[in-house]
This record gives C-alpha cells, sequence and structure tokens, in this order.
C-alpha cells in the first residue's frame, strides 16, 4: 500500500463533482452559485441558500477530493430511528488528511478561517495534510470548504487563491452554516474525518492505514447556530462509529487504545458538547484537543487478523440531543 | 429510466399510438432497481432513497428510507397527485422535466392505455414489489398531507425523512392491501424538518394517529415533538 502512488488531482475531481453534478442542478439542490468579480465561484449550499440531502452529500464527496461517498442510511438511538450518515472512503489517508480535515486556519481580518476540502493538499499548510506524503501537483482548479455564516468575498477569495499559489478565477469555494441540513450532514460526516487525525495524534502512522468508513446518527436540525453547533458535535463525540483497516503490530494499537475515544474524559463524558463548548468560551480553539476525539473506534490489524474497539455510545445524549 | 430498461427488468410495450407504456411490475417481474427508479423519477432530483432494514421477530425486514429536499413539491404535487388519463386515475407530476409520466397500478397491460395520452405510462401489478416499494415511499408524502390537513402550509415544510418497511409480497389481493396499511400505519417513522408555531405542532402530535411516528423538529426552536408511536406487535401480526 505504501509503495502505491496516487498520480492524480483531488482537486479537479472535486471539480467534476461540482461542475458535473451541482451546478447544472443547482435549482432543485436549493444552491445559490456566486460567481465574483475576481472570477472565484462560491457555492453557497446553506447561508442564504435552503440546501437539502443531495446538497449535503455533494458537499461531502467534494471535501473528500472525489475519494469517497456519502450515502444516507438509518440507526435506532433509544427509542427511535434516526437518519444517519455513512462515509466510505477510498484512499483514506489521502481523502482525510490531505482534503477533508478542516485544520487549515487562514488568518483573516484578526480571525482564522477554518479551510477544508483538496485545496489543503497543494501547499500542505498544516500538521494533518503534511501527515501523508500525497501532494496535489496537477490540479487545474482548487476547491475549499467553509462551515462559515458569512459569505466569502473578493478580497478573502483573492487571498485564499493567493495562498494556494493560484488565481482566484481557477477557485471555487462552498459554503454552509452549521444550523442547515447541509450543516448537520457535513459535519456529521465527519466521522473518519474525526478519527484519522485523533489515531495520527497518538502515533499511529498514516501509512499503516489501509481502508475506513464510518457512521454517524444525524440527530439535530435548527437554525440556531450555537445549539446546532453543539448537536452535530454530539453525534460526532457520541455517535459515530468508524471501522479502520491497519497493517501494523497489534501492540500498535494496544498501547494507544484507551486514549482514542471521546469516552476516556470521564469527567465529561455525558456533558452535551454545547455546554462543553460554553465552558471553552465558545471558541474552537479553546476547546481542549481531547474533547475532539470520536465516539467509537474498531481497528481491523489485516497483519494479524485480529480486531478491536474502543469507546461507547451514549443514546442518552443523542436522544436529547434529538428531541431538543 | 428509459435509458435502463434492459438491465432493471422492465418490459417496454409497444405503443400503439401517442405515449409508450412501460411495464415494471405487471408482465415485467420488476424488482428493488425498478422500484427506486420510480421513486427517483416521482423525486425528479430532489430527493434520496435507499433500502434499510427493520429488525423484526428475528426477521431482518426491508424498508424504504426517503429523504426530500422539496416535500412541498414532491409529495403532493407528484407521488400523490391524481391524473386522469381516458376512464383511469393515474398517479404523477402535472409536468416536469422531459420525463412526463404518470404510473399506474393494474393488473393487466392494454396497449390501448396509452392511445389517451402523449405521456409515458409506468404500469406495474399491485400486488408486484415495486407497487410495495411505491406504497412505503409513499409514509412522508402521505404524513405531509395529513400536515397539511391539520393547519400547517406547505411553505412551512423545509425537508423530510422517513421509513416504512416493506409489506411483504403476495399473490393474494386483499392480503396484500391489508399488508401495505399496516405497513404504513405501524411501521411508519416521518421526521420533518420545519417552521410553525410550537403551539400548533403540540396539537398535532397530541391528535397524530393511523400512520405511524411522527417527529416534527422545530427549526426556529429547537424542540422536537413526537406524535403516534410504532406498533412493532400489531406490524408483526399483520405484515409476517
Amino acid at each position: 500500500m505504501s509503495e502505491f502512488q496516487f498520480n492524480t488531482s483531488i482537486n479537479d475531481r472535486s471539480a467534476e463533482i461540482i461542475e458535473k453534478k451541482v451546478i447544472p442542478n443547482a435549482d432543485k439542490l436549493n444552491i445559490e452559485i456566486h460567481r465574483l468579480n475576481n472570477g472565484a465561484t462560491v457555492l453557497d449550499m446553506g447561508i442564504n441558500a435552503k440546501g437539502g440531502w443531495l446538497a449535503g452529500k455533494y458537499f461531502t464527496e467534494i471535501g473528500l477530493g472525489g475519494l469517497g461517498e456519502l450515502s444516507f442510511t438509518k440507526m435506532k438511538i433509544g427509542r427511535y430511528f434516526m437518519p444517519a450518515l455513512k462515509i466510505s472512503v477510498d484512499l483514506p489517508t489521502i481523502a482525510e488528511m490531505s482534503s477533508h480535515v478542516a485544520f487549515w486556519r487562514v488568518p483573516w481580518q484578526g480571525k482564522n478561517v477554518n479551510i477544508s476540502g483538496p485545496i489543503r493538499s497543494i501547499k500542505r499548510p498544516d500538521i494533518f495534510s503534511q501527515a501523508v506524503s500525497y501532494q496535489d501537483k496537477w490540479a487545474k482548479k482548487i476547491v475549499a470548504e467553509i462551515q462559515t455564516t458569512e459569505m466569502p468575498d473578493e478580497a478573502f477569495t483573492s487571498h485564499l487563491a493567493e495562498q494556494a499559489g493560484y488565481s482566484p478565477k481557477d477557485l471555487y469555494v462552498i459554503v454552509a452554516r452549521t444550523g442547515t441540513l447541509v450543516g448537520a450532514i457535513q459535519v456529521g460526516a465527519r466521522n473518519v474525518e474525526q478519527t484519522l487525525p485523533t489515531l495520527f495524534d497518538h502515533g499511529l502512522k498514516m501509512d499503516w492505514i489501509v481502508q475506513a468508513n464510518g457512521i454517524t446518527p444525524m440527530v439535530s436540525v435548527v437554525d440556531d447556530e450555537l445549539i446546532a453547533y453543539g448537536r452535530v458535535n454530539d453525534s460526532l463525540i457520541y455517535g459515530q462509529e468508524s471501522n479502520v483497516y491497519v497493517n501494523c503490530e497489534d501492540e500498535d494499537i494496544i498501547s494507544i487504545l484507551d486514549r482514542i475515544p471521546f469516552y476516556k474524559n470521564k469527567d465529561v463524558f455525558g456533558i452535551p458538547f454545547q455546554d462543553l463548548f460554553a465552558r471553552s468560551d465558545n471558541d474552537w480553539t479553546k476547546v481542549s484537543r481531547d474533547w475532539d476525539a470520536p465516539c467509537k473506534v474498531n481497528l481491523f490489524n489485516i497483519k494479524t487478523g485480529h480486531s478491536f474497539s474502543t469507546g461507547r455510545l451514549s443514546h442518552e445524549v443523542l436522544e436529547k440531543s434529538f428531541l431538543g | 429510466m428509459m435509458q435502463s430498461i434492459s438491465v432493471k427488468n422492465f418490459k417496454p410495450v409497444a405503443s400503439i399510438k401517442n405515449g409508450n407504456i412501460v411495464d415494471i411490475g405487471v408482465n415485467a417481474p420488476g424488482g428493488w432497481s425498478a422500484g427506486k427508479e420510480l421513486i427517483y423519477l416521482f423525486m425528479n432530483g430532489m430527493g434520496y432513497v435507499n433500502f434499510g432494514e427493520m429488525a423484526l421477530e428475528g426477521f431482518a425486514l426491508p424498508t424504504v428510507d426517503t429523504y426530500f429536499d422539496n416535500p412541498a413539491e414532491v409529495c403532493l404535487a407528484s407521488m400523490l397527485n391524481e391524473k386522469k388519463i381516458g376512464e383511469h386515475t393515474m398517479i404523477g407530476p402535472d409536468t416536469w422535466g422531459e420525463d412526463n409520466f404518470c404510473y399506474f397500478e393494474t393488473l393487466e397491460v392494454k396497449p390501448d392505455l396509452s392511445q389517451k395520452t402523449d405521456q409515458t405510462i409506468i404500469v406495474a401489478s399491485p400486488l408486484s414489489l415495486v407497487s410495495a416499494i411505491y406504497n412505503s415511499a409513499l409514509v412522508v408524502p402521505l404524513a405531509v398531507k395529513k400536515l397539511v390537513n391539520m393547519g400547517v402550509n406547505l411553505e412551512q415544510i423545509e425537508w423530510a425523512w422517513g421509513s416504512s418497511p416493506l409489506a411483504t409480497l403476495s399473490e393474494l389481493p386483499d392480503l396484500v392491501a391489508m399488508r401495505k396499511e399496516a405497513a404504513l400505519c405501524y411501521g411508519g417513522v416521518v421526521s420533518i424538518w420545519l417552521r410553525v408555531e410550537d403551539k400548533l405542532l403540540q396539537d398535532i402530535v397530541n391528535k397524530w394517529e393511523g400512520l405511524g411516528e411522527i417527529r416534527l423538529h422545530n427549526l426556529p426552536t429547537a424542540k422536537t415533538y413526537v406524535g403516534g408511536k410504532l406498533d412493532l406487535k400489531k406490524l408483526s401480526e399483520k405484515i409476517l
């Protein structure tokens, strides 16, 4: 696996989804296309636009650099069946670490704008994109995604394109608020996206990862950004389950198993994320890195045939999030 | 759909005049893909459909799970919209896109059906798998219709999700009809995201009956109202 060379542009794969599946169907998807004067294209999937299930699916698949699929399914949480988000990722370290992970913090007007998407694979500007050897050297277009309440303007998109070394006319930016259906889907779909950086943090080599998939219940969609933010994160820390297929020694897994899931935070386990976020002054940069941890991770070692599982779901918190 | 005929057990029936007839469950067997394709045709790019499971008395029963982006357009104006073609009442959108069609459940295909219209008529037996899939996919449209009757405006509804077990197939018409109703009534579950006064939603869930479990998610107030219930005991009695 480590000798496999993937010499294809994930930015262009994402741009192909945008150009063939999204833009031609903008009306049916309830999204808005804005072509800015600097040539950049902004796709509003959930700021002023309503969005929907399919827009959320495309938001996610674009964010994966075209290397994965989001399908909808359902889970039973407590007494209730809920829609759920199933992610199947090809080349998981490239799809997630080089693209999907929302960790490129671009300083802008006194704040950091968190960028995800394949644009991160151009300059590899953060620790997670640097954790894999893939670099997109072939991109004709560049694609960024932002979870935000503000529409990006010409100044910002020009700045972003410049950071990547491209013209803004080659740039697509996809945006949605958290408090929309697209927001709930695209954040909830960050199950494997949450798991791989956690494994990396604890020393699991990305070269060892072979395949991955994940599922997350979609517990809530609400207008209020703070409530929405809390509930979508509840779905991840109390509801997501990732399967990761690795090729390493069992000891490499066993030694980190207890440190992976959110359940390790026994002092706060069971507290809704909205409350944890409030304890962090509602500022993501102040949230403990240990709190951004997957709910449950299953590791399957293809070298030994042994399987490992860590973490647990909290149906109580999820049911509370669901009912409001 | 028309491009998929050869691989999805559809059977085109030669048209005598005007429109075409496509058989997906009368003489042709039809199947899962045909049923899914039919629902996608009704949705016209504004939704998603998938098959799932429901555990019931040790059986992993298939369910039809549907996701609606524009329930107002798809539910009443397409999946429940009745059109008179000759002496028959058929189902389908009045007009949209290139696929102007209607869906008709019948036990036999009469080629002269198409003489009365230039639309494509998609036919399936009420005893077919396609018909059972269509029936289960109606759980959301029927809930939306019920909500409208209870005072909700269509414009207040943003998105919807539903799941209903598939009525177990049989060659006995009365049994099939009873099972279809039971699947929706005792096994259907629907979530609707909308913008309505909390009080109205509370009133609705208090009165909800006859269509499984409804969950009304009020986007502005972040509250969920649950009405009706799944009755797995009655469901197993009726459909197993």
